[in-house]
C-alpha cells in the first residue's frame, strides 16, 4: 500500500450540516428479508501493515485509523456513503457563525467496564490529543480544525488547559474555534479525535492499550493482540448500539505481501481481500466471479513532480514534452490495471465544490501529443547528438517501480530519453528532496476540498518541485478563503497543466477487490474508505 | 574452567560494548527518519516526538542514556510500535521464534544426521549421491520460494494445512513454517555428519569391531554415531542461533510474529529502539553460544584446555 | 545465517589435514595427484563443463537474445499470462516478467550480477582472510593472540543483521554490496588459513628460507600462501554459491540491485509471488540458480575430495 498521506474526512459542506443535526441514526445493520444469519458470527480481515498504535492520540496512519473505528466511538460518525450520523452526540448545533459548536451526548453510552461517557471524558481527551508530551503523530490534524489555542497548546506555549473544549454540563460539550469552520463536525469522525477512558490512560500509563488494561467506548473491544500476527477484537456489550452489531468477533491481519494475503485468502483464512495482486487480477476475475466486489472510486491521485529549478527539467519545454509523451491508458490499462483512470490535471473531478475543466492536452490523441512532444524536445536543443538525461527516484514499493520503469520506457521510445530509475527506501525517499529530477508523488484527500490537492505545489507545500509561483500561491490564498474559489481553484489548475511542475497520471476508479459469498453488509461504497464492521454479519453458508 | 569462563565473560562485555556502539551509529547515521511521510510533519510536531525519543540530544548522549537504560534490563520504547516497549515485543516475539527454531532444529539435526549416516555407510555409491543431492536442493532453493510454495500446496490446493499464523503454537500452524525453515539447514549437517561418520568407520576401533563381525547397525549405533556426532556441536551452537533468529523470511510469509519479522520492519522503518534491541539479543545469544561450544569442547577434549 | 554453514564443514576438514597425514607440501606431486583425483570424480568434472557453459551462455547469450533485458515490450503487455508466455514465435523463449520484459535477457543479466557478487564477495573474502589468517599464524606470539581476539569479536557480531544496516545506511549500490558481503565472510577462512600456517612455520623449507634472510612478508608471499592455496581454493568454491544465495536474500527484501538491472534472487522473488500463475517468471531464472549452485558443490566437494589424502 502507497503510504500516501491518509487524512480521511470533511465532506466539506455546510448545506449537509445543517441538516445532519436532524439526520436520525442509520448505523443499523440492515439485514435483507430472507437471509440466514450463520450461528458463526466471526470474520477475519486483512489490514496490510501492523498498526503502530490504538490508542486514537498516537494513531499515524490508515491501519490504525481503520481499527480505531471499531474500537472506538467518536461524537459523530459516517454512513455507507460518507455522510455524518450522531454517535455518541445524538445532536449538535453550531452557533457564532461556525466558531461555536454544541455538543449533546447521550445518556446512555457507556465505556466497555460499564462506566458512563461524559462530555468530560472529551474534554480530557482531546487536551491529552494536543499536549506535547503525549507527542501525538497527528495532533496536527486537530490544529486543522482550528480549535481555539489549538496552534499554542501544540508548541507547548499554553498549557492544554486553554483548549477550546469546555463540559458545559455532564451531557454538554462545547468546542470553540480560532476562526470559522464550517466543516468541523466532519472531522469530528475521524478516530484521531475519538474519546479515551481518563481512569485507565492514568492507571496503566503507555501500558493502557494493552489487551488486559484497554477500556474503550466502540462496536467492538479488544481481546488479544499479538504483534506481527493478529488483532483480535470481541463485541462490546457497552456499546451504546450493541443490540444492533451482529458481528461477535473481527480479527485483522497484518500481512503487507498481497500475494500472500491472498494465499490466506483462497485457504479460507481471511474473509475480505481489499488489495489484489496486480499479476493475478485476470486469473481471479474468471475464477472468483461471484466473490469480486467493486470498491468506489476515492480521492487520490497520482503524479510524478518535476524539479522546475534545476537540471534539463527547468525548461518548461522539456516538462511539457515529459506530461505529453506518456500514454497513460497503457498504464492505467496494462500496468496498474485495476480500473484506474488517466489524469491530466492534479485534482480528481469528484471533488465537492469544484469541477475542474480538462485541459486542452488531454483531447488530443496519443499520436498528436507524442508528435508534439518530439517538436518540444527538438525546441528545447535535445536530440541525437545531445540525449535527454534525467534521473528519477522512487519509494521501493513494487506497485511503484513498475509505473516508473514503463514510465522512463516511455519516455525513451517517444523521446530517446535516458531516464535512471533509482528506489529508496520509503523513509528514505521521503527525507529526499534534492538532486533528482523526477519524483514520485501522490495525494490521498485530507478533506474534500480542492485545496488539498492544489496547496501541494504551493510555496509553503514545499515539495521537490520547487514551484515556487507567486501567482499560484495567491490565487490559492484567495480561493481558500471562500472569495470565488471555484474560478480561482480553474486558473490554479490551468497553471499547472501549463507549467507542468507535476506529470499528472491516474486516478483509482472502480476497483476490484474479493470478498467471501457469505459476507453481509460489508459496503465498499464510503468516498473516503472508511468501513465500519458494526455493520457486517455472516450468512449461514 | 574457572578461570576460562571468567575470561570469556571478560571479553564479552567489550565485544557487546562495541557492537552497541557500532549499530546504535550506524542505525543514526542512515538517511531517513521514523517519523519521514508524504508531507513532512509540521515542525512543531516533530519537535514533541523528537523530544519524547530523546532525538533532539547529540548522539553520544543518546547513546549514553540508552546504555544507561539497556544495564538496567530495558530496551526502551520502540519508535514505531507506540502502545509497547521494544523489551515487552521482544519478550512477545521470543518464545514464537524460540519455539519454531527449536523445532526446526531438532528436524534439521536428524533428517541431516539421518542422511549424512547413510550417504557415509554407501560412500560414493548412487544412494550416497541420491541423498546429498536431495539435501543440497533444501539449501539451493531459497526459502521465499520454498515458503510461498508450501503453502500454495499444502494450505490453498490441497487444504490440510492453515496458511499462516500462530495460533498459540497449534501444531497444524507450526508445521510448514518449521518445515520450511529446518529444510535449508539440513544439507549442511548432512554434509558435516557424512563427513565425521567416513572418518569414524575408517579408524582403527570400528575396522576391530567389523573384524569381530559385528552387525553393521550395531557398530553405527552403538560405536560410531556418538564419536561422530562430535564435529556436529562445533556447527550446531551458530546454526543453533541462525535457525532461531534467522527466520526473517519465514516471518514474513507465515505472519507467526516471531522476530524476524520485528528487525525486518525496524531496520526498513528506521525503529531505532527495535533494531537495537534485537542486534543486541543476537550478539548476547552469539556469544553465548560459542561459550557453550568451546566449553562442551573443552570437556570432551582436554587437549583444548592446556592450549 | 547461511553464509556459515559450507565453512564449518571445511574447518573440519583443515583440521584433518592439520592432525591427519600431511600432505606432501612440496606442489608438484601433490597438484598433479590432486587434479587426477579431481577429473577421475565424475560430478565435479560434469560440474565444471556446465558451469564453463553457463558462463558462456550469460557472458555471450545478450548478444542472440532478441531483446534487450530492460525494454518492454508494449504488445505483450496487455496480456502477460497468455501473449508473455515463453514461445519461439515471439522471441521471448522464457516469456516476459509482468513489465512485458524478456525473462531470457534478464536471466543472462540477473546471472552476470549475481555471478560477479559471489565471486568478486568471495575475491574479497579470500584476499582478507588469506592475508590475516598467514600472518596471524606466522607472527604467533602477542599479535597472533591479539588478532584473533578480534576475531573472536568480529564472530559474536550478528553479521546478517549488519549487513541489513550497511545496505540501508550506505544505499544499495552494487560494489558496496560486494564488499559488504565479502568483508564479513573472511573469518573462518582466516582461522584456517592461521592453522595452516601454523603447522607450516616449522618445516624445513620455512627454516632454510628463514636462515637465507628472506624477509617476512617475502615468506608469507612466496612459501606460506602457495601452500595453503588448496584449501582456500576449496574454500571460495563454496563460498561463492553461500554469497549467491545471499545476494538474493537481500534482493528478496527490497534491498537488491536497482532496476532495471536485476540478478538471479531478484527475479526470483519476483516470480515466486506469482508462480500459480506465470510460472515461467520463477522456473527459468529458478533453474539457473540453482544448477550454478549445485555445480559449485560439486566442484567444491570434487576439490575437497581430491586434495584430502585420506579419501585415496
Amino acid at each position: 500500500m502507497k503510504q500516501k498521506h491518509f487524512v480521511k474526512t470533511c465532506l466539506f459542506s455546510a448545506l449537509t450540516m445543517a441538516s445532519a443535526a436532524a439526520w436520525q441514526p442509520a448505523s443499523a445493520v440492515v439485514i435483507p428479508e430472507g437471509v440466514k444469519l450463520a450461528a458463526k458470527q466471526e470474520i477475519t480481515l486483512n489490514n496490510s501493515t501492523e498498526v503502530t498504535s490504538v490508542d486514537p492520540a498516537k494513531m499515524g496512519a490508515e491501519p490504525a485509523f481503520n481499527i480505531g473505528k471499531d474500537l472506538f466511538d467518536g461524537l459523530v460518525s459516517q454512513d455507507d456513503k460518507g455522510r455524518i450520523i450522531p454517535a455518541i452526540a445524538t445532536h449538535w448545533e453550531a452557533t457564532d457563525g461556525n466558531r461555536t459548536y454544541t455538543f449533546h451526548l447521550r445518556d446512555d453510552a457507556r465505556w466497555s467496564n460499564g462506566d458512563p461517557i461524559t462530555a468530560d471524558d472529551f474534554v480530557y481527551s482531546f487536551r491529552r490529543l494536543m499536549a506535547p508530551a503525549t507527542a501525538s503523530p497527528y495532533g496536527w490534524f486537530a490544529d486543522i480544525a482550528r480549535i481555539k489555542n489549538g496552534s499554542k497548546v501544540l508548541a507547548g506555549e499554553m498549557a492544554p488547559e486553554n483548549l477550546g473544549v469546555e463540559a458545559v454540563d455532564k451531557l454538554t460539550l462545547r468546542f470553540t474555534l480560532d476562526e470559522p469552520i464550517p466543516f468541523f463536525v466532519k472531522m469530528l469522525s475521524h478516530p484521531v479525535m475519538f474519546p479515551v477512558h481518563q481512569a485507565t490512560v492514568e492507571k496503566h500509563g503507555d501500558a493502557w492499550t494493552r489487551p488486559d488494561n484497554i477500556v474503550s467506548n466502540g462496536p467492538f473491544k479488544m481481546q488479544q493482540w499479538a504483534v506481527n500476527e493478529k488483532m483480535v477484537l470481541v463485541k462490546n456489550d457497552h456499546y451504546w448500539n450493541a443490540d444492533e452489531v451482529v458481528l461477535e468477533k473481527v480479527t485483522f491481519l497484518p500481512v503487507s505481501d498481497p500475494s500472500v494475503a491472498l494465499k490466506r485468502y483462497l485457504a479460507g483464512e481471511i474473509d475480505v481481500l481489499r488489495k489484489l495482486p496486480t499479476a493475478q487480477l485476470k486469473r481471479l476475475r474468471k475464477e472468483y466471479p461471484q466473490e469480486l466486489s467493486k470498491i468506489a472510486p476515492s480521492l487520490q491521485s497520482t503524479y510524478y513532480s518535476l524539479n522546475t529549478k534545476e537540471g534539463p527539467t527547468a525548461d518548461i519545454r522539456v516538462r511539457q514534452a515529459l506530461a505529453y509523451a506518456i500514454n497513460r491508458s497503457i498504464i492505467t490499462r496494462a500496468v496498474t490495471a485495476n480500473g484506474e483512470l488517466p489524469m491530466y490535471g492534479l485534482t480528481p473531478p469528484q471533488i465537492d465544490g469544484f469541477d475542474p475543466k480538462i485541459p486542452a492536452y488531454a483531447s488530443m490523441t496519443q499520436q498528436d501529443r507524442e508528435k508534439e512532444a518530439k517538436r518540444l524536445i527538438k525546441e528545447a536543443g535535445y536530440g541525437p547528438g545531445k540525449p535527454l538525461e534525467l534521473k528519477m527516484v522512487i519509494p521501493s514499493y513494487k506497485d511503484d517501480q513498475k509505473v516508473a520503469l514503463a514510465l522512463s520506457n516511455m519516455w525513451k521510445s517517444v523521446l530517446q530519453a535516458k531516464v535512471s530509475v533509482e528506489k529508496l527506501e520509503p523513509k528514505v525517499f521521503y527525507a529526499t528532496k534534492k538532486g533528482y529530477h523526477i519524483y514520485r508523488g501522490g495525494w490521498v484527500a485530507d478533506y474534500n476540498e480542492a485545496s488539498t490537492f492544489l496547496d501541494i505545489f504551493s510555496s509553503d507545500g514545499n515539495g521537490p518541485s520547487q514551484y515556487l509561483n507567486a501567482k499560484y500561491d495567491d490565487l490559492l490564498r484567495k480561493a481558500k478563503t471562500g472569495d470565488n474559489s471555484s474560478q480561482r481553484y480553474q486558473q490554479a489548475e490551468a497553471m499547472l497543466s501549463y507549467d507542468f511542475p507535476l506529470v499528472p497520471l491516474y486516478r483509482p476508479g472502480y476497483q476490484d477487490s474479493l470478498k467471501k459469498p457469505y459476507v453481509g453488509g460489508y459496503n465498499f461504497t464510503n468516498p473516503e474508505q472508511n468501513y465500519y464492521r458494526r455493520d457486517v454479519y455472516i450468512k449461514a453458508h | 574452567m574457572l578461570s576460562f569462563m571468567t575470561k570469556r565473560l571478560l571479553v564479552a562485555v567489550p565485544t557487546l560494548l562495541v557492537i552497541a556502539l557500532v549499530s546504535f551509529l550506524l542505525m543514526h547515521l542512515a538517511p531517513g527518519s521514523p517519523f519521514g511521510g508524504e508531507k513532512d510533519l509540521p515542525p512543531e510536531v516533530l519537535a514533541n516526538i523528537e523530544a519524547k525519543f530523546h532525538l533532539d540530544k547529540p548522539v553520544m548522549e543518546q547513546f549514553v542514556i540508552y546504555i544507561g537504560n539497556l544495564l538496567q534490563g530495558d530496551f526502551g520504547p520502540s519508535f514505531v510500535y507506540h502502545d509497547f516497549t521494544v523489551t515487552e515485543l521482544i519478550v512477545q516475539a521470543w518464545p514464537v521464534s524460540l519455539e519454531l527454531g527449536l523445532w526446526a532444529f531438532l528436524l534439521a539435526v536428524l533428517l541431516g544426521g539421518l542422511i549424512g549416516t547413510l550417504a557415509a555407510l554407501k560412500q560414493n555409491s548412487r544412494l550416497d549421491y541420491i541423498l546429498m543431492s536431495l539435501a543440497m536442493s533444501g539449501v539451493v532453493i531459497p526459502n521465499f520460494v520454498l515458503a510461498p510454495l508450501l503453502m500454495l500446496v499444502f494450505a490453498v490446493q490441497l487444504g490440510w494445512l492453515p496458511a499462516g499464523g500462530w495460533n498459540d503454537g497449534q501444531w497444524q500452524n507450526m508445521i510448514l513454517p518449521v518445515v520450511a525453515l529446518a529444510l535449508s539447514f539440513v544439507a549442511s549437517i548432512a554434509r558435516i555428519m557424512r563427513g565425521s561418520m567416513i572418518e569414524v568407520l575408517h579408524s582403527p576401533y570400528i575396522r576391530t569391531a567389523k573384524a569381530k563381525g559385528l552387525p553393521q547397525s550395531y557398530i553405527v549405533l552403538r560405536h560410531a554415531l556418538r564419536p561422530a556426532l562430535m564435529p556436529l556441536v562445533a556447527y550446531l551452537g551458530p546454526a543453533f542461533v541462525g535457525i532461531v533468529t534467522g527466520s526473517m523470511v519465514i516471518d514474513v510469509f507465515f505472519t507467526t510474529g516471531g522476530l524476524g519479522q520485528h528487525f525486518v520492519n525496524g531496520a526498513l522503518n528506521r525503529d531505532y529502539g527495535m533494531v537495537m534491541g534485537i542486534t543486541m539479543l543476537i550478539a548476547t545469544l552469539t556469544i553465548l553460544f560459542n561459550a557453550v561450544v568451546d566449553i562442551l569442547y573443552a570437556l570432551i577434549d582436554p587437549r583444548i584446555r592446556h592450549s | 545465517m547461511k553464509m556459515m554453514k559450507h565453512s564449518d564443514a571445511l574447518e573440519q576438514f583443515a583440521e584433518q589435514l592439520e592432525t591427519g597425514t600431511e600432505p606432501e607440501m612440496e606442489g608438484r606431486s601433490l597438484w598433479q595427484d590432486a587434479r587426477r583425483r579431481f577429473f577421475r570424480n565424475k560430478a565435479a568434472v560434469l560440474s565444471l563443463i556446465t558451469l564453463t557453459a553457463m558462463l558462456l551462455t550469460i557472458l555471450l547469450g545478450p548478444w542472440i537474445a532478441p531483446f534487450s533485458y530492460e525494454d518492454i515490450d508494449w504488445d505483450v503487455l496487455m496480456d502477460i499470462e497468455t501473449l508473455g508466455s515463453p514461445s519461439l514465435a515471439s522471441g521471448h523463449w522464457f516469456g516476459t516478467d509482468q513489465l512485458g520484459r524478456d525473462i531470457f535477457a534478464r536471466t543472462l543479466q540477473g546471472g552476470q550480477i549475481s555471478l560477479m557478487v559471489g565471486i568478486l564477495g568471495a575475491l574479497v573474502a579470500v584476499l582478507i582472510g588469506t592475508i590475516y589468517g598467514a600472518v596471524s599464524g606466522y607472527l604467533g606470539g602477542r599479535t597472533d593472540s591479539v588478532m584473533m581476539r578480534v576475531i573472536e569479536i568480529l564472530d559474536s557480531v550478528p553479521f546478517m543483521f549488519m549487513v541489513i544496516m550497511l545496505v540501508t545506511v550506505f544505499g544499495r549500490h552494487i560494489i558496496l554490496i560486494f564488499i559488504a558481503i565479502g568483508a564479513v565472510s573472511w573469518l573462518s577462512l582466516a582461522r584456517i588459513v592461521r592453522g595452516l600456517t601454523m603447522s607450516l612455520k616449522h618445516k624445513e623449507f620455512i627454516e632454510a628460507a628463514k636462515a637465507g634472510g628472506v624477509k617476512t612478508p617475502a615468506i608469507i608471499r612466496r612459501h606460506i600462501v602457495p601452500n595453503v592455496l588448496g584449501i582456500v581454493m576449496v574454500y571460495s568454491s563454496l563460498l561463492v554459491p553461500a554469497l549467491i544465495l545471499f545476494e538474493s536474500f537481500l534482493s528478496f527484501l527490497g534491498l537488491g540491485v536497482q532496476e532495471p538491472q536485476t540478478s538471479w534472487g531478484a527475479l526470483i522473488a519476483e516470480g515466486a509471488s506469482n508462480m500459480d500463475v506465470t510460472y515461467w517468471q520463477l522456473v527459468y531464472p529458478a533453474a539457473f540458480l540453482v544448477i550454478t549452485l549445485f555445480c559449485f558443490n560439486f566442484i567444491g566437494d570434487g576439490l575437497r575430495d581430491a586434495l584430502d589424502p585420506k579419501d585415496r
